[in-house]
């Protein structure tokens, strides 16, 4: 029963550790475009990532260097939506953090907002810096582990005939306070990401109208770089964005480029 | 006759002036002709009848002889018949560097629109000295100091040094001088005393020399022209040979040394000007130099700085000129440029790197292409100007913000500091490649510990059924199993254990069978019998032997064995 029980376990983990057959021409591409980009052709490892992208295949670091190549090639927009991409796929990538804030200063359009209370600053921090794979996997982990010390310990009263219940009540309390914290900051992550999208401006300057009409009034103007959400697409030629919730407006869809697509 | 009276007179003028002309001369002597490598001969020019005849010459002889003395003047007037006659004589202490036939060169001087020529000559020089034992080292003194210049020809501006080097055949202690400040026609770098010096020998004339370059001299001439680099005194400190330490050596009552006065011959360099049409990118530097430019961002918000970096590294007059003026385009305010010097004045000239940050502030958005940086400097080793190229990135200027508000004001340097800052390098390689489509809440691997964690639960649950269902059917359990309890736990028992405790497991064993066994003591008539030995045993632990219990085990067994039987 226990050699059954570690083979079982043995094989599930090769299961899971199993890596990704490394694709020899992906590999050979991607170090063609780390070679345009030191080499200074910026346009030409744009081109190459972009290629690889195209393979429905994605890394952090794809997303990442081809933020690097729009950067040098002057195209802070593009610079940092592929940022921007790479953060959902590695928010603890603290490259990704030192790249955005590099261009940060770059961005024309710019809002200070009054300081957050600390309680929700910090559940923003925890949301963007754990992905939600990561999550996922942390709440699976204390779940595996509060049934494990809880075995255990209806394992050592039996043997000892005696009742355990406070030690059930500490393990509980202790171990559902965190997977329902955890859980519920998981969750909605996850519903924003799905009901929220995001795009960075990717023009100079653009106009913000108030109708999906190019006669319509100018409501303002944002810069290259700037984040906004999308909230509804009109034939891929118009979007409805908002920027920071109050200013709501119309935008061409073409001077816009999504971060999650 | 008034014909021949001018006649006379113009004869006796000619005369008169002949005669003057007469005994006019300069000769070119030295002191031995045939002589070796270790011996100091003394070369001397002598001004006949030459009123404002030179103090120093410069000998040219630089690679062939070292000048270790002079130039020492002399001037010898007399009166012979009437007729006055001077003597002015010039004469340097040499010694050969090479062997062989030695050519002593015609020497010219132009004195009062006068030119006077000596006559060139051979000397020999050979290894060895033809001299008698006893004529050894009588001639040489015990110290005498060299001059040795690292280039006899030097551009104005190039940076050159002079060493001074001591021979000496006696001990010496110390050496002091007075620090060189200033020279006429040169900006002076450095006059380092050497404290430390390396030496080596050398046998000069059958005496024995340690040589040490104990002080240098830098220079960077200011002028062109010929430059006599006058005579360094030095005072050397030296150990009295023959005695022995006293008690006078004792710093409260002096010390047993003696100084000595000594001075280092002047030396000749001839400054050459520079070559014209050096260009407006020239601004005196000399030597070999290698340029880099670097600009911090070429994307950069109105009203923002940028720095643009200009590094010159390599030898020669680093210390003495400025970066050429450039040009930028309009629309910055470009200040002034930020210098930083990491160089050194090594043996011959300088040498490492000049840097000049230049702070840029764009007032005005829109793409900006900035002229190639240029610097011109002379190469003294390709004898021509040399112009260095080097192209700047375009700028682009970003309008700034309405909606941040005032932009208008400069930055501080901190500011521009963290402007300065650039992104990361790219990512060699991919570590996890996922679908485009990748949703994590799809993917199986993010819930396998989920999965472990089910089954972990449906482990506990099994087991705890299994628990419950022993539980139920434990007294059908004890009955099955109650046979093989109790011969398990009577195996267990040995004659090493304490009586006492076999005894009281003997009973254990006994009690929890018939109570396994779910039976009383009129089952069987030996039971009673066997609880009454047990008991009895028990009041008298001290007297039980490992027999007696033997017994009892047996009995007991015998009684399991029968009620099975039944």
């Amino acid at each position: 029963m226990k050699h059954m029980i570690t083979i079982s376990i043995v094989l599930l983990l090769c299961l899971v550790s199993l890596p990704l057959a490394a694709d020899p021409t992906r590999d050979q591409l991607f170090k063609q475009g780390v070679s345009a980009y030191i080499g200074e052709d910026y346009q030409l490892s744009i081109d190459i990532f972009l290629q690889l992208e195209e393979s429905n295949q994605v890394s952090w670091e794809l997303f990442y260097n081809l933020g690097n190549s729009y950067y040098r090639n002057g195209e802070l927009g593009n610079a940092i939506r592929y940022w921007e991409k790479a953060k959902i796929l590695a928010p603890s990538q603290s490259d990704i953090d030192h790249n955005l804030l590099i261009a940060e200063k770059y961005i024309i359009d710019k809002v200070v907002l009054p300081d957050m209370f600390p309680l929700f600053k910090w559940y923003k921090q925890i949301q963007r810096q754990l992905s939600l794979s990561v999550s996922i996997q942390i709440i699976g982990f204390l779940l595996l582990l509060m049934i494990l010390l809880l075995g255990l310990v209806r394992r050592a009263s039996r043997l000892n005939g005696k009742n355990h219940k406070a030690r059930y009540i500490t393990i509980l309390s202790v171990f559902l306070v965190l997977i329902v914290l955890l859980s519920s900051i998981t969750i909605d992550t996850a519903q924003r990401r799905k009901k929220e999208k995001y795009a960075i401006i990717l023009e100079d300057s653009v106009e913000i109208l108030s109708e999906p009409t190019d006669d319509a009034m100018v409501l303002f103007i944002l810069h290259e770089g700037s984040k906004v959400k999308v909230n509804k697409n009109i034939e891929d030629l118009w979007s409805n964005i908002s920027y920071f919730d109050d200013k709501v407006g119309w935008i061409q869809s073409s001077a816009i480029g999504e971060i999650e697509e | 006759m008034v014909k021949v009276r001018r006649s006379i007179v113009f004869i006796s003028i000619i005369f008169l002036f002949s005669t003057m002309l007469w005994g006019q001369r300069v000769t070119c002597t030295v002191s031995k002709t045939n002589f070796s490598i270790q011996e100091q001969v003394q070369i001397t020019f002598t001004f006949e009848n030459i009123k404002n005849s030179p103090r120093s010459i410069d000998l040219k002889l630089h690679d062939i002889f070292s000048v270790i003395g002079g130039p020492y003047s002399s001037t010898n007037y007399s009166w012979v018949n009437g007729k006055s006659t001077s003597t002015h004589k010039v004469s340097y202490d040499i010694i050969a560097k090479k062997t062989g036939k030695i050519l002593i060169p015609a020497y010219e001087f132009k004195i009062k629109n006068q030119v006077y020529k000596t006559e060139p000559f051979v000397v020999m020089v050979s290894k060895t000295a033809k001299v008698n034992a006893g004529d050894l080292s009588v001639d040489m003194p015990s110290m005498f100091m060299e001059t040795v210049l690292d280039k006899n020809k030097v551009y104005q501006g190039e940076t050159f040094t002079l060493q001074y080097l001591l021979y000496t055949a006696e001990n010496v202690v110390n050496y002091t001088t007075t620090p060189l400040n200033t020279l006429d026609g040169f900006i002076v770098d450095r006059f380092d005393l050497n404290n430390s010096p390396n030496s080596t020998k050398k046998v000069i004339n059958g005496k024995e020399y340690l040589i040490a370059g104990i002080a240098s001299l830098s220079l960077t001439p200011t002028q062109s022209g010929e430059f006599v680099l006058p005579q360094k005194p030095f005072r050397i400190s030296v150990k009295r040979s023959g005695q022995s330490r006293t008690i006078f050596d004792d710093p409260f009552f002096g010390t047993n040394t003696k100084d000595i006065n000594i001075v280092a011959p002047s030396d000749t360099i001839t400054v050459l000007q520079l070559p014209a049409a050096s260009g407006p990118a020239f601004t005196g530097a000399i030597g070999e130099f290698t340029m880099k430019v670097k600009i911090d961002s070429t994307v950069v918000q109105e009203n923002q700085a940028t720095a643009l970096h200009v590094e010159l590294t390599g030898r020669g007059n680093l210390e003495h000129f400025t970066f050429p003026e450039q040009s930028f385009p309009e629309g910055f305010e470009v200040f002034e440029p930020k210098v930083k010097n990491n160089f050194k004045l090594r043996e011959k000239d300088y040498s490492g790197e000049r840097s000049w940050e230049y702070v840029l502030i764009a007032s005005k958005p829109g793409t900006f292409h900035f002229d190639d940086i240029v610097f011109t400097y002379f190469s003294p080793e390709n004898k021509k100007y040399i112009t260095l190229r080097s192209p700047v990135k375009d700028l682009r200027v970003i309008p700034h913000n309405e909606l941040e508000g005032d932009y208008t004001n400069a930055l501080s340097p901190d500011e521009v500091r963290v402007l300065s800052k650039d992104i990361r390098f790219i990512q060699m390689g991919e570590s996890k490649i996922y679908d485009s489509n990748y949703d994590p809440v799809q993917d199986h691997k993010n819930w396998f510990l989920y999965y472990i964690a089910g089954l972990l639960i449906l482990f506990f649950i099994v087991l705890e059924i299994i628990w419950k269902i022993r539980m139920n059917n434990m007294k059908q359990i004890r009955y099955k199993n109650a046979l093989k309890t109790a011969l398990t736990r009577f195996n267990k028992i040995s004659d090493e254990q304490d009586p006492e405790h076999i005894l009281l497991e003997i009973e254990a064993t006994f009690i929890n069978y018939l109570r396994d066994k779910q039976l009383n003591d009129n089952v069987h008539a030996d039971i009673p019998g066997i609880k009454k030995t047990i008991e009895t045993y028990k009041y008298a632990p001290g007297m039980l032997s490992h027999v007696q219990l033997n017994q009892l085990k047996d009995q007991a067994l015998v009684l399991i064995e029968e009620i099975e039987k039944v």
